[in-house]
């Protein structure tokens, strides 16, 4: 599993998933959470996080936000060097078919669709993490 | 499981899979993430009606084949009670979080809706929830008549209201 340390991003527009997503975490030990409302707020924290030579290690994003989607952010991520290792979880209420394939060919590492348990999420969170060590290993 | 009985639609993509895909998502996501059960009753049509509720919740509803918008309409004592459930820790019931789980209760419902509805060819597209206290919403300007959904939750009157621009 991650460190206690590990640095989390938590996009959401609603606080209270923010709120469900940072409890989940916290009761793994897992309390180096920041929060932004949209993607554009997420870039922002991720440049900041970055350039103070605290990078961010883990996003976990919505993908139907005002301003900016969730979609749009892992596009970005995905395209930038500095972003694009990062593991990045969406968690969303889009359950079709078409967007979870659209979400998989852009380079997310996993999708949770809500409503969504806290054993889920970490679930998903444990098979990143493993996959990333597996990856890691091999190269 | 409820059932919508007689009911004559207003549109013509408005009809009774509609409803019951809507009705059920609410009771689905209400179920699973609060763990409390909710029931629907029959619809009905009305042209001038106004929501009287506490907190309300609209998603506008695009789809190539017409426009509209859905509201939720809640009670903010049946909102506190599924905070509470969802979150596991009080809340004020003129908080600003009460609206916020609405506006995320919609999303879901929403989201589970459209799959279903669009594996159907109704091809609605993504919608931002805008959640607020029912008294500053905006009038709604249709002509046509509205469907109101009439829902108790945890023993507390809700509407989901739908409108055809």
């Amino acid at each position: 599993m991650y460190s206690a340390n590990t640095k989390f991003l938590v996009v959401d527009d609603f606080m209270m998933v923010r709120d469900m997503v940072k409890k989940a975490l916290g009761a793994k030990g897992l309390t180096n959470i920041i929060t932004a409302k949209n993607g554009h707020e997420a870039l922002t924290i991720l440049n900041e996080s970055n350039n103070k030579n605290e990078p961010i290690e883990f996003i976990i994003s919505d993908w139907n936000m005002p301003v900016m989607t969730g979609i749009d952010l892992l596009k970005t991520c995905r395209g930038d060097d500095k972003f694009k290792s990062i593991p990045f979880l969406m968690v969303t209420a889009e359950r079709d078919q078409a967007q979870i394939i659209e979400a998989a060919k852009l380079g997310v590492s996993d999708y949770i669709i809500k409503p969504f348990s806290s054993t889920t999420l970490l679930e998903k969170i444990e098979k990143i993490y493993q996959k990333k060590m597996k990856t890691e290993k091999g190269n | 499981m409820n059932s919508v009985k007689k009911f004559e639609p207003v549109h013509p993509f408005l009809n009774r899979d509609v409803i019951l895909n809507l009705s059920n998502g609410v009771v689905e996501t209400i179920e699973t993430m609060a763990g409390v059960k909710s029931t629907f009753d029959k619809p009905f049509v009305e042209k001038n009606w106004k929501p009287t509720n506490d907190i309300s919740v609209f998603l506008n509803l695009n789809s190539s084949l017409f426009k509209g918008r859905i509201y939720f309409h809640f009670n903010k004592l049946a909102l506190v009670h599924l905070y509470e459930k969802i979150m596991g820790e009080t809340v004020d019931a003129d908080s600003v979080e009460i609206i916020d789980c609405l506006g995320e209760i919609s999303n879901i419902c929403y989201g589970f809706a459209k799959a279903k509805l669009n594996d159907k060819g109704l091809k609605f597209q993504m919608s931002i929830p805008q959640p607020c206290k029912t008294v500053d919403l905006e009038p709604i300007e249709s002509s046509k008549p509205h469907i109101i959904i009439p829902l108790v939750v945890h023993n507390y009157a809700c509407q989901i209201q739908i409108v055809i621009f």
